[in-house]
């Protein structure tokens, strides 16, 4: 590998380099992210270097000229239309005929493709929503212009409008955030828009929201105060508005979209340890909660906590709190069950080795992806 | 007539038309004659019934077919009969709307790196232009210049060099403006 310290201009003119930002070769994106990986003294420069390059791609554009190319084909079409009535006079009828068929096709074919090219959509334009996006392995935290506390996690996207305080206080989550909204004097509701048609109702109050796009469920979990879960249906009518009580949370099942509520029990555990429990298979089915308020809020204080989670959950979990990929290729392990707290910014390979401890697991990490596989057992 | 071919001429025709004419202007700075190029380079491929589909670089195929049709018209406008000659009648030129800016700030900053572009030796020009505005690679290039493909490597990379030289303050101008204009 080669570890020369290139300088920003380097990175920049290094032609292997830019096709790795515009992602135009697998070859590249590989040799490069191993590259930034084994470097980790140069990730200022390469940020500085990406960033640049994609601006400049951005700002790269060929003129278009479509009255002059709509100009050049019709006197084209005009040319060889005489020279098929000059070279084939005998079906000329015939071939005139299918040549306008033809032509009014191709030209239909070319409007739309001409369309689409010369007027961007509306979308585009609109730049009335202010958007905050936490990578993953990051967790970020900001303050609305109400006063509102959000803290957001890894791999999340949080979207507000920018006359935020005019219209209502409406906000949109994808990932997970936890909310201390602030109680307003003229009462104006403060509304977290989630997918499905789910939406949540607040006045003041603290609460987390999950709702990750790849996630089989939606839940939320209330810690003060009081808020509405509401459900509308494909015409926004609302179809049901549940009251979620302090130490309550509310599960949403994509899949049947039923709305399950539980009420958190309170578990103390700080040592991790593995539940060789007998019944796996059989509790899989159902979701048990005994997490409390604590736990499922311990992410924003910086902490990554499991409270009795099998493995392939944990692995989620990882994969967003680190921004890794994490594949456990044994069955078995995916399913055992395991209770854990680290809160001194541990890193996943010290955490891997604490799980090494009272299960035998090994791993193997290359180009930003962790493979976990069983300890084959040697006695 | 062919239905097929002749969808599959006029698609190729409105696909490429667009890189086809910058380039054309670019090279010899006269928007008839280019037209008139377009238009014939299509007239024949359509009357040999050339068949795309063995044409490797298709793109390439183009710009050399095009090139080479505005080297003919140059031939019969000027009156020379040697190619050498005429060859220095081409002379790419980068012009302001090659360079997007989204803002008055950034026209400076534009003017600087349109200067440093037009400031390089023609080859070296031209060779960047379809190696970094076009995206041909350095072998198709060598076929649309009719130069060698050590030449293009060269001319390419010379300039380079050359642009490094004249524009790290403005890349750091540019990053400037990355950083603190994003919204």
């Amino acid at each position: 590998m080669n570890t020369k310290n290139y300088l920003l201009d380097e990175f920049i003119l290094n032609e292997s380099f830019q096709r790795f930002v515009l992602n135009k070769s697998a070859e590249d994106v590989v040799y490069w992210e191993s590259w930034i990986a084994n470097n980790p003294d140069s990730s200022e420069t390469v940020t500085n270097a990406h960033e640049i390059i994609t601006f400049i791609a951005s700002r790269k554009v060929l003129p278009k000229n479509q009255l002059i190319s709509e100009q050049v084909y019709e006197r084209l079409q005009r040319q060889i239309h005489a020279e098929m009535a000059y070279a084939t006079k005998q079906s000329r009828k015939i071939n005139i005929h299918y040549y306008w068929y033809a032509a009014s096709i191709i030209i239909l074919i070319g409007l739309a493709f001409f369309y689409k090219h010369y007027f961007p959509s509306q979308s585009e334009l609109s730049g009335q929503y202010l958007e905050v996006t936490v990578l993953k392995g990051q967790r970020s935290q900001l303050l609305l212009p109400d006063g509102t506390q959000v803290w957001l996690n890894s791999g999340s996207i949080f979207k507000y409008p920018v006359n935020f305080l005019k219209q209502g206080r409406n906000v949109y989550i994808e990932g997970e955030a936890f909310f201390n909204v602030t109680h307003k004097k003229n009462n104006l509701p403060f509304i977290v828009h989630l997918k499905e048609k789910l939406s949540i109702k607040v006045l003041g109050t603290e609460f987390n929201v999950k709702s990750y796009a790849e996630d089989k469920i939606i839940e939320t979990t209330l810690v003060k105060g009081q808020i509405k879960l509401i459900k509308e249906d494909a015409s926004n009518k609302i179809i049901s508005e549940l009251n979620i009580k302090p130490n309550e949370k509310a599960i949403y099942q994509k899949r049947n979209k039923q709305i399950i509520i539980t009420s958190l029990i309170s578990v103390k555990e700080d040592k991790i340890r593995s539940t060789h429990s007998a019944n796996i298979e059989a509790s899989k089915a159902d979701i048990k909660e005994i997490d409390d308020v604590e736990i499922i809020t311990s992410w924003k204080n910086e902490e990554l906590v499991f409270q009795d989670e099998t493995f392939e959950d944990i692995g989620v979990k990882m994969e967003r709190w680190f921004g890794l990929k994490i594949t456990i290729t044994d069955e078995n392990l995916k399913k055992e069950r395991f209770t854990g707290k680290f809160a001194n910014k541990e890193t996943i390979y010290q955490i891997l080795d604490i799980f090494n401890r009272s299960e035998p697991i090994q791993y193997n990490s290359k180009n930003k992806e962790i493979i976990i596989s069983k300890k084959s057992k040697k006695h | 007539m062919d239905l097929n071919y002749h969808q599959l001429h006029s698609s190729i025709f409105k696909y490429h038309f667009d890189s086809l004419f910058n380039y054309g202007i670019k090279i010899c700075g006269d928007e008839e004659l280019v037209k008139d190029c377009i238009q014939e380079l299509f007239f024949r491929m359509w009357k040999n019934n050339i068949d795309f589909s063995t044409v490797t670089y298709l793109k390439a195929y183009l710009f050399k077919g095009l090139r080479r049709q505005i080297l003919n018209s140059l031939e019969l406008k000027y009156n020379r009969l040697d190619r050498t000659e005429v060859e220095d009648y081409i002379s790419l030129e980068f012009s302001p709307e090659d360079y997007f800016i989204k803002n008055q700030d950034e026209e400076e900053l534009r003017s600087q790196i349109l200067h440093a572009l037009n400031n390089l030796p023609p080859k070296q020009r031209e060779a960047i232009y379809l190696r970094y505005f076009e995206e041909l690679e350095y072998d198709e290039i060598a076929e649309i210049m009719h130069i060698n493909y050590q030449s293009v490597k060269n001319n390419v990379h010379r300039g380079l060099d050359t642009l490094r030289d004249s524009l790290s303050i403005i890349l750091f101008l540019q990053l400037f403006w990355i950083f603190f204009n994003k919204n």
